[in-house]
C-alpha cells in the first residue's frame, strides 16, 4: 500500500512541475498550485486518506456488481432459492389453466374481493398453447397456524418440441462442457406435476392422447431415474422428486376415473419400455461406447431391469414415488383439484 | 365483422379477450404452434415485433387472424376473423391496441411471478378504438387516424364521455357544436362526420377561406381565449346555454359571448342541415349532461387535465409515436457520452448484463453465420437461422460474465434444438404394431404396414431399405420388399442380392422376408399396389417399396410420384438425403415435399452417408429447415447394421464444435 502511494506521489508532483515549468500566467500558476496541494495532501499517509482509499476500493466491487446486475439479481436470486413444484404433461391437459386456478385462489385469500371477482377466483384463465415456462409464487399453508411457506409453480409447454424446458428442469447440463450438473442446483424442485388429459386418455377413443401422454412420461420418469443413478454416491442419494399424475378433466363424461388412468398408463409404458429396447442405437452413440461399458447394461431401461410388466411401484427403487390423483381444473362440481393442491402443500 | 380480439401471453395466458362470436380454440391453438413454435409460415421475420399489417395473416378453417407480437413482454395480440370478410383497418386496431396495451400494462407485466393482471378497465379502450377504426374504415378514407390527433385543437373533445356505444353519439355531437366555429380536429371520428355537408366540417373549411381577414382574427382570439379560460366553468356555461338555446337559430350560442352576425352568415350553407341536426340532438342531451359532468375534466393551474378515454388513447399513441419517431433520428449526444457508453459497452461486454443491441450483435451474428456455413448448412437456411436468433436476442440482457458469442451459441443451440425435435413421436415399431395388430376395441382391420422410399439418385435408397428391412427382420417381422424401380437396369437384381444376404443373415432371428417383382418397363404405382394387395393376402407385416431416383426439378419423373402416392397408400413416405449434398439439399427436400399431391407431404428423412462428412451435418438442417418434416434415421456405415436413430443432441452438438 505504502510504495504504491509513494509512486502515485513522484508522478503526480514530477507530473505538477512540468506543468508549473510549462505555464507562464499567473492564475493557471495558482490553479496548478491549488492541484498540488490537493494531490499532495490526498497522497499523504494520514489516517483519513487511508481510511477513505480503503472504503473506496472496498466498496467498487459491489457497488459496481449492483450498477450491472441490481435489478435482475434482487428477484432472481431471491426466488430461485424457492422450493419448486415443476407442472409437466402435454399440450392441452390443462397445466396452465392451473396455474392461473392456483393462482387466482391465492389472491382470493388475501385480498377483499367483490361478489363478482368472487365468482371469477374460482375459475382459470382462459388459455391456449404455451410457448415459454413461466413460474407463480405461491403460498402454501398445511394447516390454519402453520408458518406459510412460500414456493414456486412452474409451468412448462407441451408441446412436443418444446419438452425438453421441463426435462431441464430435472437434468441441467452445465452449458460449457455439456455435462450434467451436481443435483445441487436441481435440488429446488420438491416435485413434479403430470398433468393429463383424463378424457382423451381411452385407448378405444379414435383421437386417444394415450401414447402422447405416456411417451412423455416415460421420458420425464427416465430422466428422474437417471437423475437418481448418476448423482447417488455411495450411500448418499440425491433428494427425492416425488411424481404425482394428476388426471384432469374428470369433469367430462369420457373421462376415465384415477384407477384406470393409472392402468392405461402402465400398461403404455411398458410397451414404450418393450420397444424402446428393441429400437435402433441412437446416432450419438458409437460401437466403442458400447463395449467400454460406460453405460450399464438396463441404464435406459424404465423400472425393474427384465420385469415383465411396468409398474408404478418399480419405480420406488430409485426413489421416485408416483401417485395418480383424479381431479379437474374447471367445473364447480366433482373432485376439483383439491387433491393436487393437498400434494403440492405436503411437498413444498 | 370481428369474431375475437385477444391478447395472450407467450406462456399460453389469456390476458384480456373480446368475443363477438364464439371462435373454437383450436384456431388460435394452431395459429401459436404453426407460427411460433413450429415456424411454418415461410416469411422470414414472423417474431418480429413489427405492426400487424407487416406480419402475413394466418388463415385457418375460415378464419383469418392478424397479429402481432410485443417481444419484450411476450404478448401476441391476436385478430380473428371470417376470412370472407375484407377489414382494412384490423391491422390498425391491432396496432392500436398493443400501443395502449402496452402502455398502460406493461407495469404490471414485467413484474416476475405473475401471471395474471388486472385488466377489466381495458374494454372500455378497446370499444373506444374499435368504434372509431370502424368509423374510419366505413368511409374509407384514406386519411390516418393518428393524423388528426397531432391537430392542435383535439383537446377540445375532453368532454366526451366514456365510448359506451349508445352514448358516444349522442356526447360527441354536442360537443362538437359546441366547439365546430373553433376548429374542430376530431370530426372523423363523429357519427355525422361523413356527411360533407355537416356544418361543423363545411362551416369551417369552406367558409374560412373566403371570410373577410377581420372575421379570422376574431376568430383566433377566440380560439385563445377558450384556450387560456378555465375551460371546464366555460364549457359548463356554454353546454348549459346550448341546451336552454337548442332551438332554430342555435348557432347564436356560445360559451364565449362572441358569436355574432357573422355566424350566421356562415350557417346559410346548411341552414337547414345544421337545425335538423341541433334539433335532434336536443332530444338526447339531458342523459348526456349526466354522463359528462362525471367525466368532466378538472383544471390545474389553468391547464386542462385530461380525463376522458379517447383523448387518453389518443395520447398514448400520439407520444407512442413520437418516441418512435424520435428513436430512429436520435442521434448521439456529444463525444463525451458516446465515449462513455462506448467504454461501458466494452465492459459490459466482459462483465455480462449488457442489453443487446442490433450493432453489437451483427458481427457475432456474421460468425455465426460462417460457422454454419462451414458446417454444410445451406446459405438460405443458415441465413434465416441466424436472423431468427438475432431477433430473439436484440433487447435480450447477457447474463453476469457471458460474453455475446456465448449467448449466441446459447440461443442457437436452443433455437437448432426446437427446430430439430419431431412434433410427433417417432417410434417405428409402435405405429407398425398399432397398424397390424390393432387394439380389439378400434374398428380398424389388420393391414400391414406400407412403407416406401424416395430420392435423387445415387443417395443409397436401396441401401437404406436394406437397412430398415434388417432392423425390421431383427424384430421378428415379416417384410415383403416391393422393386418398385423398373427403369434403372440391375435394380431389381440388387434387390434380390440384398434379400438373399438379409435372408441368411436373419435365419436365426426369425423374421421372414420375400422380394415381390414385376420385371422391368412396367408402371411403378401398379407393382406397389400389386405388392401391397399381395402382402395383405399372405400375411406380411411390413411392405417396403423401393422406387425408382429422379431429379427433383424434372417435372416428368416427379408427377408420377403423385400416381405413386395415390395407388400404394404407403403409411410412411421417406426421403433419402445425403449428407454430402450442399446447397442443393434445400431444392431436393421441398420438391420432393410437394411431389405427392395435395394433403400428403413426406413423413420423415433418412440422412445418409453421416459417416463421410464427420461433423459437417448441415444437411439435416437445410431439409428440415425448408420441409419441416423431421429425420428418422441416419445411416452411419456401409454395413446393415449401420442404421440409427436420430438423435437431435448429437446433432446439435456436432453442429455447434468448433474444432
Amino acid at each position: 500500500m505504502d510504495t504504491t502511494i509513494e509512486l502515485v506521489t513522484t508522478t503526480a508532483v514530477a507530473a505538477a512541475t512540468t506543468a508549473t515549468a510549462a505555464s507562464n500566467t499567473s492564475s493557471t500558476e495558482h490553479i496548478k498550485e491549488l492541484i498540488k496541494d490537493l494531490l499532495i495532501a490526498s497522497l499523504q499517509p494520514n489516517k483519513t486518506v487511508i481510511i477513505t482509499g480503503l472504503l473506496i476500493v472496498l466498496l467498487f466491487p459491489i457497488l459496481l456488481h449492483q450498477f450491472l446486475h441490481g435489478d435482475e439479481s434482487g428477484s432472481s436470486s431471491k426466488n430461485s432459492s424457492l422450493p419448486s413444484i415443476l407442472l409437466a404433461g402435454p399440450s392441452g391437459a390443462g397445466k396452465t389453466a392451473l396455474l392461473t386456478l392456483f393462482e387466482k385462489r391465492a389472491g382470493r385469500k388475501t385480498s377483499t374481493s367483490t361478489e363478482t371477482d368472487e365468482k371469477k377466483s374460482t375459475e382459470p384463465a382462459a388459455t391456449h398453447t404455451s410457448q415459454t415456462p413461466v413460474s407463480v409464487q405461491l403460498n402454501a399453508a398445511s394447516s390454519e397456524e402453520d408458518k406459510v411457506k412460500k414456493f414456486l409453480l412452474i409451468d412448462t409447454p407441451g408441446h412436443p418440441k418444446l419438452r425438453s424446458t421441463a426435462l431441464s428442469h430435472l437434468l441441467p447440463l452445465d452449458p460449457k462442457t455439456g455435462r450434467p450438473l451436481p443435483p445441487s442446483k436441481t435440488s429446488q424442485i420438491k416435485g413434479v406435476l403430470f398433468l393429463l388429459d383424463a378424457s382423451t386418455l381411452s385407448p378405444s377413443s379414435p383421437d386417444s392422447s394415450l401414447s402422447q401422454a405416456a411417451t412423455y412420461l416415460y421420458d420425464l420418469l427416465l430422466a428422474l431415474q437417471h437423475r437418481y443413478s448418476r448423482y447417488t454416491k455411495g450411500s448418499k442419494h440425491p433428494p427425492s422428486i416425488p411424481v404425482l399424475i394428476a388426471a384432469n378433466k374428470l369433469d367430462l363424461f369420457t373421462a376415465l376415473p384415477a384407477s384406470l388412468v393409472k392402468k392405461e398408463l402402465e400398461a403404455e409404458l411398458g410397451r414404450i419400455r418393450v420397444s424402446r429396447s428393441k429400437g435402433l442405437l441412437d446416432s450419438g452413440v458409437r460401437e466403442d461406447d458400447l463395449g467400454a461399458g460406460e453405460k450399464e447394461e438396463g441404464d435406459d431401461w424404465l423400472g425393474e431391469y427384465g420385469s415383465e410388466r411396468f409398474e408404478f411401484r418399480q419405480m420406488v427403487e430409485f426413489d421416485i414415488e408416483v401417485e395418480v390423483v383424479g381431479g379437474s381444473v374447471v367445473g364447480g362440481e366433482g373432485p376439483g383439484c383439491e387433491g393436487w393442491w393437498r400434494w403440492v402443500v405436503e411437498r413444498v | 365483422m370481428l369474431d375475437t380480439f385477444e391478447i395472450l401471453t407467450t406462456s399460453g395466458v389469456v390476458l384480456w379477450s373480446r368475443t363477438y362470436a364464439a371462435v373454437s380454440p383450436a384456431v388460435v391453438n394452431n395459429f401459436i404452434s404453426d407460427v411460433f413454435i413450429e415456424e411454418k409460415s415461410a416469411v422470414a421475420g414472423t417474431k418480429d415485433g413489427a405492426s400487424a399489417s407487416a406480419n402475413p395473416p394466418y388463415k385457418y378453417d375460415q378464419h383469418t387472424l392478424r397479429w402481432s407480437f410485443e417481444k419484450e413482454l411476450g404478448i401476441i395480440f391476436v385478430a380473428v376473423y371470417r376470412s370472407l370478410l375484407h377489414l382494412s383497418w384490423i391491422d390498425k386496431l391491432v396496432d392500436n391496441i398493443r400501443t395502449i396495451f402496452v402502455n398502460l400494462y406493461g407495469d404490471q407485466l414485467k413484474k416476475p411471478n405473475v401471471t395474471l393482471i388486472q385488466c377489466a378497465r381495458f374494454d372500455n379502450y378497446f370499444d373506444q378504438q374499435l368504434q372509431e377504426l370502424e368509423k374510419t374504415g366505413s368511409k374509407s378514407d384514406s386519411k390516418d387516424v393518428r393524423a388528426f390527433q397531432n391537430e392542435p385543437l383535439s383537446d377540445d373533445l375532453s368532454d366526451m364521455p366514456p365510448p359506451l356505444p349508445g352514448l358516444v353519439r349522442g356526447g360527441r355531437v354536442p360537443s362538437n357544436s359546441n366547439t365546430s366555429k373553433q376548429g374542430d380536429s376530431d370530426f372523423d371520428t363523429s357519427p355525422n362526420a361523413s356527411r360533407p355537408t355537416t356544418p361543423a366540417v363545411a362551416s369551417h373549411l369552406l367558409v374560412a377561406k373566403p371570410g373577410p381577414g377581420g372575421k379570422m382574427s376574431r376568430r383566433a382570439r377566440k380560439l385563445q381565449n377558450t384556450n387560456s379560460a378555465p375551460a371546464s366553468s366555460g364549457d359548463e356555461a356554454s353546454a348549459k346555454r346550448a341546451k336552454a338555446k337548442a332551438a332554430k337559430k342555435g348557432r347564436k350560442w356560445d360559451a364565449d359571448g362572441l358569436a355574432d352576425e357573422e355566424d350566421d352568415v356562415q350557417l346559410d350553407f346548411s341552414t337547414s342541415k345544421a337545425t335538423s341536426d341541433s334539433e335532434g340532438e336536443a332530444g338526447r342531451r339531458p342523459a348526456v349532461e349526466e354522463v359528462d359532468a362525471s367525466t368532466w375534466g378538472s383544471t390545474t393551474k389553468g391547464k386542462f387535465v385530461l380525463r376522458d378515454l379517447g383523448d387518453e388513447v389518443h395520447s398514448i399513441l400520439a407520444s407512442a409515436e413520437a418516441k418512435n419517431s424520435a428513436s430512429k433520428t436520435d442521434a448521439p449526444t456529444g463525444l463525451v457520452g458516446t465515449g462513455l457508453s462506448a467504454i461501458g459497452g466494452l465492459f459490459r461486454n466482459v462483465v455480462g448484463g449488457k442489453v443487446l443491441t442490433k450493432e453489437d450483435l451483427d458481427k457475432a451474428m456474421k460468425g455465426m453465420e460462417e460457422h454454419l456455413l462451414k458446417k454444410n448448412v445451406a446459405r438460405e437456411a443458415a441465413v434465416r437461422l441466424c436472423e431468427g436468433v438475432e431477433k430473439e436476442l436484440i433487447g435480450v440482457k447477457t447474463g453476469s460474465f457471458e460474453s455475446i458469442n456465448t449467448r449466441i451459441q446459447k440461443a442457437m443451440e436452443v433455437s437448432l434444438t426446437k427446430m430439430l425435435t419431431p412434433t410427433s413421436s417417432l417410434d417405428l415399431l409402435r405405429e407398425i404394431d398399432s397398424i397390424t395388430s390393432p387394439p380389439a376395441t378400434s374398428l380398424r382391420k389388420a393391414r400391414p404396414y406400407v412403407m416406401s422410399i424416395v430420392g435423387v439418385n445415387g443417395v443409397g435408397k436401396s441401401t437404406n431399405l436394406s437397412k430398415i428391412c434388417f432392423f425390421l427382420l431383427q424384430n421378428k417381422y415379416k417384410v415383403l420388399i416391393a422393386a418398385g424401380d423398373t427403369f434403372r437396369s440391375g435394380a431389381v437384381e440388387q434387390l434380390a442380392v440384398h434379400v438373399r444376404n438379409l435372408k441368411e443373415l436373419t435365419q436365426r432371428e426369425g423374421g421372414k422376408v420375400e422380394l415381390y417383382q414385376k420385371g422391368y418397363g412396367k408402371d411403378a404405382a401398379a407393382v406397389a399396389k400389386d405388392a401391397v394387395a399381395f402382402a395383405a393376402q399372405e400375411g406380411f407385416d411390413v411392405v417396403l417399396i423401393d422406387t425408382a431416383g429422379r431429379r427433383h426439378n424434372d417435372q416428368r419423373l416427379m408427377s408420377s410420384l403423385e400416381k405413386f402416392a395415390k395407388f400404394a397408400q404407403p403409411d410412411k413416405i421417406l426421403m433419402v438425403g445425403e449428407a454430402l449434398v450442399g446447397t442443393d439439399s434445400v431444392a431436393q427436400a421441398k420438391n420432393f415435399n410437394a411431389s405427392f399431391g395435395a394433403g400428403r407431404t413426406l413423413d420423415g428423412f433418412i440422412i445418409s452417408k453421416c459417416d463421410t462428412v464427420g461433423d459437417m451435418v448441415g444437411t439435416i438442417v437445410s431439409i428440415v429447415h425448408a420441409t419441416n418434416v423431421p429425420v428418422l434415421f441416419v445411416g452411419v456405415g456401409q454395413h446393415y447394421s449401420d442404421l440409427r436413430n436420430f438423435s437431435v443432441k448429437w446433432a446439435v452438438e456436432k453442429l455447434l464444435s468448433s474444432a
